[in-house]
């Protein structure tokens, strides 16, 4: 059927699937389900206006800037040390309030790996549109070859949040 | 545009036999800042015990076309070529070099599961596969993160079989479910992924697996559906914690 795709992929007997439909083939579809006495809800009405409204922070330049600001003023503000000491991976708050753009998240973890010498950021390799992609390393003792727990994220594009997440693990 | 779930029924259970003795309690985790990396001194001995890498992106271009163009992207960004190729991008996640095209994958340009012309066809797949393969001796757990659906999965994508190692992974991909449901209520299935979602061959997973990765993984993070790809990014911070949570049990998991 034209305007209908898989969010969720059928798999086992019983399991459930998610479809997004496009608005003029919302009918035809749902008629067919309830001909086929297929059980299903609702589970977003307009997912155009979810995907405006879970994006609208970080696609207006003009709130990114703000952002920019914002944090500026908190390094400013929180120059004593004991602020810094303890609430330095949250000083600018605001990170992760939105989905961040490729360069915001490398350059977060690049300041994280200037400022400790347990982490390393090692450019590996280019993306087809010659985007530098990184392997960030952790460790306490880089010469000693321990085992090691390697971790990716973002293979998919549209699960966003991922590269996020994972950054998130180590800030 | 609509989005429909049929009515939600829950993944069969994975055969109670093989969960048998695999229980070990999970003990409290270590908090975030713990794994900061401080200059002085390190609290959790886990990082005396193994080095964490990270690729926090494998997909850039696909990253930005999705944030800035098209929020349902999936694939990677690579452009026809060639006279047979419609549609940009190859899904990565089908273009590693294992029963590569075999199952769930498709030969369709403008399939979300186009597999690429050939394995490792795409840039981004070759780090993450170089990365694999130089340091197979050394990495013992590999764990992909991926959405939506709460599941952690084990090979083998690629078959409807359980993996000779299979026990050693349930006990120490359950020590993650067990810390996970414990912190607010998150449940996770376990289990191989073409046995607890569907066969697609290519995937990282039975790649890092073929190398001979001890515990190779992939995490379907939240939520079940409800927002789907579509999280709101005040989730990110709670599903974070609790992830990162999970990946600690999973790793203290290794050795006990």
């Amino acid at each position: 059927m034209n305007g209908v795709e898989f969010w969720k992929w059928p798999s086992a007997v019983n399991s459930s699937v998610d479809i997004l439909v496009a608005p003029e083939t919302q009918n035809k579809l749902l008629e067919r389900l309830n001909s086929m006495k297929l059980p299903f809800k609702i589970l977003m009405h307009d997912v155009g206006s979810t995907i405006r409204t879970t994006s609208k922070t970080p696609m207006q330049p003009q709130l990114e800037s703000e952002l920019t600001q914002r944090s500026l003023v908190d390094n400013a503000t929180s120059n004593s040390p004991a602020n810094e000491d303890c609430c330095d991976h949250l000083s600018d708050s605001n990170y992760f309030k939105s989905y961040q753009s490729y360069e915001n998240i490398m350059a977060k973890i690049r300041r994280l790996a200037d400022k400790y010498k347990t982490i390393r950021v090692e450019p590996y390799g280019t993306s087809y549109e010659n985007r530098q992609i990184y392997l960030v390393k952790m460790s306490t003792n880089f010469q000693a070859n321990k085992p090691i727990i390697f971790i990716d994220a973002g293979h998919h594009a549209r699960e966003v949040s991922w590269p996020l997440k994972c950054s998130h693990l180590f800030i | 545009m609509t989005k429909l779930a049929e009515k939600s029924q829950p993944i069969q259970k994975m055969n109670p036999e093989m969960v048998g003795n695999s229980i070990e309690e999970a003990n409290a985790s270590a908090p975030i800042v713990e794994l900061k990396g401080r200059e002085e001194s390190v609290a959790d001995p886990i990082l005396e015990e193994f080095d964490f890498w990270f690729v926090p992106a494998v997909n850039p271009d696909g990253y930005e076309y999705s944030r800035t163009t098209d929020r349902l992207w999936r694939k990677t960004r690579s452009q026809p070529t060639g006279i047979f190729r419609m549609c940009a991008g190859v899904d990565p996640n089908r273009n590693y070099p294992d029963h590569w095209r075999e199952v769930g994958a498709s030969m369709s340009t403008c399939a979300q599961t186009y597999a690429g012309r050939q394995p490792l066809s795409e840039p981004e797949t070759r780090v993450i596969a170089d990365i694999l393969q130089k340091n197979k001796a050394r990495i013992v757990m590999y764990l992909t993160l991926h959405s939506y659906s709460q599941l952690i999965l084990t090979p083998y994508g690629h078959a409807k079989a359980y993996p000779p190692t299979y026990k050693e992974m349930e006990r120490v991909g359950y020590a993650g479910v067990r810390e996970i449901q414990s912190i607010r209520g998150t449940d996770y299935k376990f289990g191989p992924s073409a046995i607890v979602i569907y066969p697609a061959s290519g995937g990282s997973d039975d790649y890092a697996y073929s190398l001979g990765v001890r515990f190779p993984f992939t995490m379907e993070l939240p939520d079940k559906g409800n927002h789907g790809f579509l999280m709101p990014p005040e989730q990110i911070l709670p599903i974070g914690e609790e992830t990162f949570r999970g990946l600690m049990a999973m790793v203290r998991a290794i050795n006990v």
